[in-house]
């Protein structure tokens, strides 16, 4: 995407929503093909159809007529929790690899194909899923399942792309390194909340893995999770549902299935009690502070309370946390946090920077102080129907585009369980009442159960 | 700490396939390309040209004289808003840049009944976002919410625009963030180029501070920020766009039911356009030590928005940089390998444009790669461009017209500056026939009238080290990163 400078100054006065993406991951296999149909209790929704290729290919479609766009989205079930241990950033260096060519189409031609006819493209990969996506104009449908198609199963695995490829990862890891100061720092604590590799180990690699990576190892990844048995396409807005089937079976219906590819173990650890490490970092520009609590995963009913609570704590420049921390007591520079989920876990953390230890000290105090005032009273109306009205924007932003309204789907069949669609993924937190805030809140955040993380300069 | 990574089936070296056969599988898909079927060898042709049918926009003038517009969108329930003050960074005292940015956000910051914290816990408890931009020619602010939210969003507005405090505190208080925010932002290389272009393009203009320093806020007091108000934030210097799911009567109700009351004044004569002098090409080094690149902004002044050429330098500016397929990007980076980046753009003001190359490259081809921009450029004026190439520039914009209007703040925004611009309808009703009409002819009559030839070049690295990478160049101007002038260094011949 281009940058453009001709805006002077910009500002945006919901912060919440700049985050809001940042922490939603996780990953559960869907079991049944198609979506439970279910009432709709908001009175917005949209339809989606669902099938699946005798290969093992999942199709979600959702039409959208109001203007004659379609965004394709080709999720496959695969990140960076996934690798092997020593393995790390395999699965963004494919993510990578995958414009680089494959049988039909030259290294970058993909982009150009794209770029040609108007289009926008890019990718994303997780700690559970890789998505590819694009949008175009609605007549050059063919054109995007044509580039689809023939980087599942036919991609182009040369020494000379990889080699390319790894280069630009390699400075990129060191990038990302040496300008966030914080950053060895977050995957300590992620090892702390996570502790199985899958989820400890930063998406984008080491340096030591990336490098040792063969191109054994990187086509044999790539023969597995790259399959259309591990993967989901998504067709929302502008097109004729027959003549989309009629295109997806021309494309994907004879590409081979890979091998049946065992799902990964459930659970991670439950397991309770608090620890509390210090780190020195002399790169960090001050100190800091981790912290954290385990609590239930994507698709629970505690997820979806715990995740109300994080917009009464967490989201706006008016939440409680954010509020005092920020504006009244002025204890920290910098605060950020919330619900941060995985495929089957999740966690409620935090992350703040302050002028100096004691300011950390009371900062923790503060955060600690505010989740006690939590378990002990209700909260009021008001300020529960504000973090609903908050959660419902960002839950309609996000479904506003044929692109957003295509990666929410996937998304969503993809990690959360028994997702029956966006109003009844909605009604879900809408109903979250002050009572169910103060049980889980004294269920799942007890200050015994902190898991803290002290960095100090 | 790992507990059971070991423990899973995994791929590669570890489970899954063994890694030789995983490759061959891989690999063999190549073989098996002889007997792929003959459909997967070339690109598909695509279907029928769909219709664009974008959404009429239908508009009325309140009595006070503010214009709304509005597009009627029923695919979500999601209002944007959009309130554009025809007055931007260029109507602000010469002596005073930030003046129209300041008062911006000042208006956020509430009235005498209503302060800073309750306008902020009343904009989340609506679960909008409020968004403040303050460019060249006009100042925007967006509100996004749900449409059962709109006649609240109304309420918190109207006495925003109506009835503004400017309390001393507030103001310090914005001064003090703002300030911090563009310590941060002319860290950017790329903003410091920008900036130093438009000093040196725009001497004596509006424009020339379109992009100011952090200093530059210390001389705004309250006086000036209520000045500014007082001649520019009036109904009939104001146009409101509204996307969604409301029709023009239901909009002219409740806003003629919060707004009406807002008193129109006379405007303060613009001012004549100063006379840009005679283009003459410069090489300008801004100082910024320690920078491990050299980042180029190079420009040349064209016709302003709604200017016949407009769109036949669009299809230009496309074909040299818009993209990273165009002759720019190829050239630099995947040819020579001299940058990160390099595109160019077309920006368009209200009393003039501006055409863009920006790039970002490794220092010691820092010269080199001007050689080679200026080479691409001198080619793409002089010589006409290929039909195919100007016909893959014009099947891009046509398709990517969708794109840019589909979410509703965009859309919205695209209205605004077709009213703050005063643009030819047909921008907006026939948006493909206007790009389908340019021809090679237009595109090269454009290209030969600009001043793209003689463009200023800024470059803002390390001295130490681009400099020396210079040498082709009679003369540099040296500035430091704040743009003041230091010295010229002359090279003989």
């Amino acid at each position: 995407m281009k940058e453009t400078l001709n805006t002077v100054i910009e500002e945006r006065r919901a912060p919440w929503l700049l985050r809001a993406r940042r922490w939603a991951w996780g990953l559960v296999l869907l079991a049944a093909p198609t979506l439970p149909a279910r009432s709709a209790p908001a009175r917005f929704d949209f339809p989606v159809t669902t099938y699946q290729l005798r290969n093992g290919l999942q199709v979600l479609l959702t039409e959208d007529h109001s203007l004659p766009l379609v965004s394709v989205v080709v999720a496959y079930r695969v990140g960076s929790s996934r690798e092997d241990v020593g393995r790390s950033g395999c699965a963004y260096l494919l993510q990578k690899l995958m414009f680089q060519g494959s049988q039909n189409i030259g290294p970058l031609q993909h982009i150009a194909h794209i770029g040609r006819v108007g289009g926008d493209f890019n990718a994303t990969t997780s700690e559970d899923l890789t998505f590819f996506y694009q949008t175009v104009p609605a007549n050059q449908l063919p054109l995007v399942l044509w580039l689809e198609s023939d980087r599942m199963r036919l991609l182009d695995i040369r020494t000379e792309a990889v080699e390319r490829v790894r280069a630009g990862l390699i400075e990129e890891i060191i990038e990302r390194r040496t300008s966030e100061p914080y950053w060895d720092s977050n995957i300590l604590f992620d090892q702390s909340l996570f502790p199985d590799f899958s989820y400890s180990h930063p998406v984008i690699g080491t340096e030591e893995d990336v490098l040792s990576l063969s191109l054994d190892e990187i086509a044999g990844f790539y023969a597995d999770f790259y399959a259309p048995n591990n993967a989901l396409l998504c067709l929302s807005g502008d097109f004729q549902p027959m003549r989309a089937r009629e295109l997806i079976a021309r494309y994907f219906e004879t590409l081979p299935p890979g091998r049946d590819i065992p799902p990964p173990p459930v659970g991670g650890s439950r397991e309770r009690g608090g620890l509390s490490q210090t780190v020195r970092n002399f790169l960090a520009p001050t100190p800091g502070f981790h912290l954290g609590f385990r609590i239930p995963g994507p698709g629970s009913r505690e997820f979806a309370i715990l995740t109300v609570l994080d917009y009464i704590l967490m989201r706006g420049e008016t939440s409680r946390i954010r509020k005092r921390i920020l504006h009244k007591e002025r204890l920290a520079l910098e605060l950020i946090g919330g619900v941060e989920r995985r495929r089957d876990r999740a966690a409620f953390r935090f992350f703040a920077v302050a002028n100096n230890d004691v300011m950390v000290e009371r900062c923790q105090n503060a955060i600690l102080s505010e989740l006690g005032k939590i378990k002990t009273a209700f909260i009021g109306q008001d300020e529960l129907l504000r973090a609903k009205a908050m959660l419902r924007m960002d839950m309609v932003r996000r479904v506003s585009t044929s692109l957003d309204r295509a990666l929410y789907l996937c998304e969503s069949v993809l990690l959360q369980p028994g997702f029956g669609g966006f109003a009844a993924d909605l009604d879900a937190y809408l109903s979250v009442t002050p009572s169910e805030i103060i049980g889980v809140a004294n269920r799942y955040l007890k200050d015994t159960d902190a898991l803290g993380l002290n960095i100090q300069k | 700490m790992s507990d059971n990574g070991g423990s899973r089936r995994r791929s590669g070296r570890n489970g899954g396939l063994p890694a030789g056969l995983a490759l061959l599988l891989a690999l063999s898909a190549g073989a098996a390309g002889q007997s792929q079927e003959r459909f997967r060898r070339s690109q598909p042709n695509p279907d029928p040209l769909p219709e664009l049918g974008l959404p009429a926009v239908e508009t009325h003038r309140l009595s006070n004289g503010l214009r709304l517009a509005v597009v009627r969108r029923d695919s979500l329930p999601l209002l944007s808003l959009q309130l554009l003050i025809l007055a931007g960074e260029a109507q602000s005292p010469p002596d005073r840049p930030g003046t129209a940015t300041l008062t911006a956000r000042m208006i956020t910051q509430g009235t005498e009944l209503i302060s800073a914290e309750d306008v902020q816990n009343r904009i989340e408890a609506l679960g909008a976002e409020l968004t403040v931009a303050t460019r060249l020619d006009y100042t925007l602010f967006g509100l996004n919410v749900l449409d059962d939210q709109f006649e609240r969003a109304l309420t918190l507005l109207a006495p925003l625009f109506q009835q503004p405090a400017f309390p001393k505190r507030d103001l310090d208080a914005v001064k003090r963030t703002l300030r911090y925010t563009l310590l941060e932002r002319n860290q950017d290389p790329a903003v410091l180029a920008k900036r130093q272009l438009l000093h040196l393009l725009f001497p004596n203009h509006p424009y020339r501070n379109g992009l100011f320093a952090d200093d530059a806020l210390r001389a705004v007091e309250r006086e000036h920020v209520q000045a500014f108000y007082d001649a520019y934030y009036r109904p009939n210097n104001a146009v409101l766009v509204l996307c969604g799911a409301i029709g023009l009567s239901t909009a002219t109700g409740r806003v003629s039911q919060h707004l009406n009351t807002w008193a129109p004044k006379d405007l303060p004569p613009p001012p004549l356009a100063p006379v840009l002098p005679e283009p003459v090409p410069r090489v300008c080094l801004v100082d910024l030590p320690q920078s491990r690149d050299a980042t180029l902004a190079i420009g040349a002044v064209v016709g302003p928005a709604g200017a016949p050429d407009a769109l036949p330098l669009e299809i230009l500016s496309q074909v040299l940089g818009g993209t990273p397929t165009s002759r720019l990007f190829m050239e630099l980076r995947e040819t020579k390998g001299y940058a990160f980046y390099a595109f160019s753009e077309l920006e368009l003001y209200r009393s003039c444009g501006l055409f863009l190359i920006r790039a970002r490259v490794q220092p010691e081809f820092s010269g080199a790669s001007i050689r080679s921009i200026l080479a691409e450029v001198e080619r793409a004026v002089t010589e006409p461009l290929p039909s195919y190439e100007i016909e893959q520039a014009k099947s891009r914009l046509i398709g990517n017209v969708p794109l840019r209007f589909e979410a509703f703040d965009r859309l919205a925004l695209r209205v605004a500056e077709i009213h703050a611009f005063n643009l030819n309808e047909a921008d907006w009703s026939r948006p493909y026939e206007s790009i389908m009409l340019v021809n090679a002819e237009a595109v090269h009559a454009a290209a030969l009238k600009t001043p793209l030839r003689t463009p200023v070049v800024v470059i803002v690295g390390d001295k130490s080290v681009v400099l020396d990478h210079l040498q082709d160049f009679k003369t540099v101007e040296v500035y430091n990163v704040k743009g003041v002038f230091q010295y010229n260094v002359t090279r003989g011949g």
